[in-house]
């Protein structure tokens, strides 16, 4: 091995060791459970309380996973197969509604009609909240969508509608099933909307029993069952994805597909999509600005410095997170194999838990192995990194592959000592993937509630944690500011998005 | 003076045996053509000379001084070694300019040598401030070499430098790299799976297959006389028919033939090369010796299979003919081999 050169193994054992801290708070929540024992636990678990939530929790998913997945695909066949008329501005506006924090959405609905709540009420919110997940990859399936396979299925005699259920419908199964799991563990982990309109789900009774009891076993107890149920979905999105294979087979560019006429249907569709835009932006954006204009929010003591703080926070969140995310990813393209795929998917199952659990591991490690750390800047970061490490490994890989080994040989074949090939032609190369990660992992630490809200130092204000309290307090107006920074923050990396799922593939 | 002389250079990676026992002298200033099948060990081989892997036993030495092997190793980027990898590895992020000039030491008359290193390549100045994106595949091939050439290395390799490129390219940026290497009188190394291409490029040429250098020689010598019937099937078309010798000829259903190269090991069922340029096949004989069972027309060529004599196998001849109307199958014909035969063990 020439000199200077990273080993492969000191990588594996570096990137082992992150793999590692990433798992840590989750497993030290169900180690602390079987040291508890079941004796202790399965009073907390098995009592009427949890069968009510468990009821609440079941019900939002089996319910309101298929809502976000009609609604979802629905509106990409509207817009990419239809001659709906302005399918561009629909297009945009129906991926809009994630730019809105969920927890934003629902307070707009909140504080526009007090009385909503109950199963109703959180069905509500969070469809309107989350359907983009289905929309965005299922817009992104039909773009890949070769057209000559509808093309041919209409050639063989079947008619348009026989052709969408029998060949565009199968191809979507992935997004629709992939975007409905990613709904679901959603749906299991927010905290805030939930807790607004006073809705309980497992989350925010995690919350509650973490207030009262600060961490006992009770919280424990709820936190493993909330594990394992995302644990089942995780396993469930693994088997669906599985081996199928829907690409495009064959090369070329594909050509612009046929647009289904909608003729007498076409005000129906409008109608419908007026409907579902204006409840899911309409109603908060209308609450904000009544919000807004009553009274001068703006003026708050806080604002400044919340906005300071944020910006703190998720700046040192994002800078922490690429660093952890570039071994892994150097690591996961540069040198494939399984371990290398073990510890990456590691990775990824520590960031794919509730933020809750992920902060009640942390509050507990903290408090009983290290106290010095509880509430402390370095574990409200590393919870950003658990939590927001998948957008720069995604980010990061797509970059590293940009710059592959080859061009680093043919520096070094130039006369560079192997280091300053890395430096020279491969950071250049990764350093806008670098950026685009960064950004990304800001943009959604300054949003992030929950575990700040239980990480952060006392005496922490960050955006969402003084709308927070302002907006679980009723002060409605004040909130107001900070619900549209809120918007205003999450907007560039919806924009990113977004642009990535209208890029075609060539 | 830049010979590079492989000494018993072997390589395993990942358990598998690479590279087994190699061992090739270029001589300073000439060309030699590696060719083989993929995964026979070639690009492997380029990577240990390039100095990106270490042989695990073997010598790789340049003009007298050890590069690799024993205790000592010199690392890529002090080796000389110029390499042009198979999609050009040109750096993105650079023009062509700041491509061609990056292995120039900063004291140099570096403008200079990229005019002069591009016009050797015939990559005009406008080119000069482009991105390699903005480039054709033929062009960034040509600037490839260029960065190579310009710090003057005592070696250049190139790994595939044409696969990538479609027929037409690949002859005219051949030519146009074979002509820039003559006038720089670099000691070159050329790895590739094409066989016409590893025939016409240089002044040697090396086969290797699993691992090992099969036959090495100058491309006619070794064309003229494969030292197996594997090899000779691998470089071109080959006809090999089952053969008999004695009195200094092979006997074959074609009739007799002189023995230009004998490869037999022992005594036993032997077979004899024929080259389809050695056949004719005569439609009109009076004395035929085959039947046509098939015609099928290549493109230029027609695939003409015969069977020869009674029960013999069916044998397909790839033809040159100016008038393919006039052949077709059931047809009586007399095929008959112009020149001499080399034999080997059936």
């Amino acid at each position: 091995m020439a000199a200077g050169r990273l080993r492969p193994s000191l990588l594996l054992v570096a990137v082992a060791v992150l793999a590692v801290i990433m798992l840590l708070p989750v497993g030290y929540v169900v180690a602390i459970g079987f040291q508890v024992g079941w004796p202790t636990l399965a009073p907390l678990v098995f009592r009427p309380k949890v069968g009510e939530l468990l009821v609440n929790t079941v019900l939002l998913v089996v319910l309101g996973v298929p809502v976000t997945i009609l609604l979802g695909v629905g509106g990409a066949w509207l817009v990419e197969r239809t001659t709906l008329p302005g399918r561009r501005v629909w297009a945009v506006l129906l991926a809009a509604p994630l730019a809105v924090p969920a927890f934003v959405s629902s307070y707009g609905w909140v504080s526009a009609i007090p009385s909503i709540g109950g199963i109703g009420g959180g069905l509500l919110v969070a469809t309107l909240a989350y359907y983009p997940l289905v929309y965005l990859p299922a817009v992104a399936t039909l773009r890949r969508l070769d057209p000559a396979l509808e093309e041919s299925a209409r050639a063989l005699g079947l008619g348009p509608w026989r052709v969408f259920a029998r060949v565009v419908l199968p191809q979507l199964r992935l997004a629709g099933w992939g975007g409905g799991l990613v709904v679901a563990l959603h749906l299991l982990s927010e905290y805030g909307a939930f807790a607004l309109i006073r809705f309980d789900t497992f989350t925010t009774a995690i919350v509650v029993q973490y207030q009262s009891t600060f961490a006992g076993p009770a919280a424990s107890a709820l936190g493993i069952v909330l594990a394992g149920l995302c644990l089942i979905l995780l396993l469930g999105e693994s088997v669906t994805r599985g081996t199928a294979r829907y690409s495009r087979v064959g090369s070329g560019a594909a050509r612009a597909a046929v647009q289904q006429r909608l003729g007498r249907a076409t005000p129906l569709a409008l109608a419908g999509l007026v409907v579902l835009l204006v409840a899911a932006i309409g109603v908060p954006a209308a609450s904000l600005l009544r919000w807004l204009s009553i009274g001068d929010p703006w003026s708050q003591r806080e604002l400044p410095g919340a906005i300071i703080q944020t910006a703190g926070l998720a700046a040192t969140g994002a800078v922490v997170t690429v660093l952890v995310a570039l071994p892994i990813a150097w690591l996961t393209v540069r040198h494939p194999g399984r371990l290398p795929r073990f510890l990456e998917g590691s990775s990824y199952l520590a960031s794919s838990l509730p933020a809750i659990i992920i902060a009640l591991g942390l509050v507990t490690i903290t408090i009983r192995v290290v106290p010095a750390l509880y509430q402390s800047v370095f574990t409200v970061v590393l919870a950003y990194v658990i939590i927001f490490l998948p957008r720069a490994l995604v980010s990061l890989r797509a970059g590293i592959a940009q710059a592959p080994v080859s061009l680093e040989e043919a520096a070094r074949s130039l006369g560079r000592s192997p280091l300053v090939a890395r430096a020279q032609v491969t950071l250049p190369l990764i350093l806008p993937a670098l950026g685009a990660g960064a950004a990304l992992v800001g943009l959604g630490a300054a949003n992030e509630l929950t575990a700040t809200l239980l990480l952060a130092p006392s005496g922490t204000r960050t955006l969402a944690t003084q709308f927070w309290s302002a907006s679980s307090s009723v002060a409605y107006s004040d909130a107001a500011p900070y619900a549209l920074l809120l918007i205003a923050l999450s907007l560039p990396s919806v924009a990113i998005l977004f642009l990535q799922t209208r890029k075609r593939v060539r | 003076m830049s010979t590079l002389v492989l000494t018993g250079i072997t390589k395993h990676l990942g358990g598998q045996p690479v590279l087994q026992n190699v061992t090739l002298t270029v001589p300073s200033g000439s060309r030699t053509s590696v060719v083989g099948a993929s995964g026979s060990g070639k690009s492997t081989l380029l990577r240990l000379i390039a100095g990106f892997d270490a042989p695990d036993a073997g010598q790789i030495s340049l003009g007298g001084a050890v590069l690799a092997g024993g205790a000592s190793s010199v690392p890529a980027h002090r080796r000389g070694v110029g390499y042009v990898a198979q999609d050009g590895a040109l750096f993105p992020h650079l023009t062509v300019e700041q491509n061609i000039r990056f292995g120039l030491p900063r004291t140099a008359q570096r403008s200079a040598r990229v005019a002069e290193v591009a016009a050797l390549v015939a990559i005009g100045s406008t080119l000069l401030g482009r991105y390699p994106h903005e480039l054709s595949g033929g062009q960034q091939q040509r600037v490839a070499l260029a960065r190579a050439l310009a710090p003057e290395p005592e070696v250049v390799l190139l790994d595939e430098p044409f696969s990538a490129l479609d027929t037409g390219l690949r002859a005219s940026t051949r030519r146009a790299v074979i002509e820039a290497l003559e006038q720089s009188g670099v000691t070159t190394i050329l790895v590739t799976h094409d066989q016409d291409e590893a025939l016409s490029f240089g002044d040697q040429v090396a086969i290797i297959a699993g691992g090992r250098i099969s036959q090495a020689g100058p491309p006619a010598a070794v064309f003229d006389d494969p030292h197996t019937a594997g090899i000779a099937e691998f470089l071109g078309d080959a006809i090999l028919l089952a053969c008999e010798v004695s009195d200094g000829a092979a006997h074959t259903a074609l009739g007799s033939h002189p023995i230009r190269h004998d490869h037999r090991a022992s005594s036993g069922p032997h077979q004899a090369l024929i080259r389809p340029a050695q056949l004719t096949i005569d439609v009109e004989s009076t004395f035929p010796n085959a039947t046509v069972t098939g015609v099928q027309a290549v493109g230029s060529k027609l695939d003409v299979t015969v069977s020869l004599g009674a029960g013999g196998e069916p044998v397909s001849i790839p033809y040159v003919t100016s008038a393919p109307e006039r052949y077709g199958a059931g047809q009586n014909a007399r095929v008959s081999v112009a020149g001499g035969v080399v034999v080997y063990p059936a």
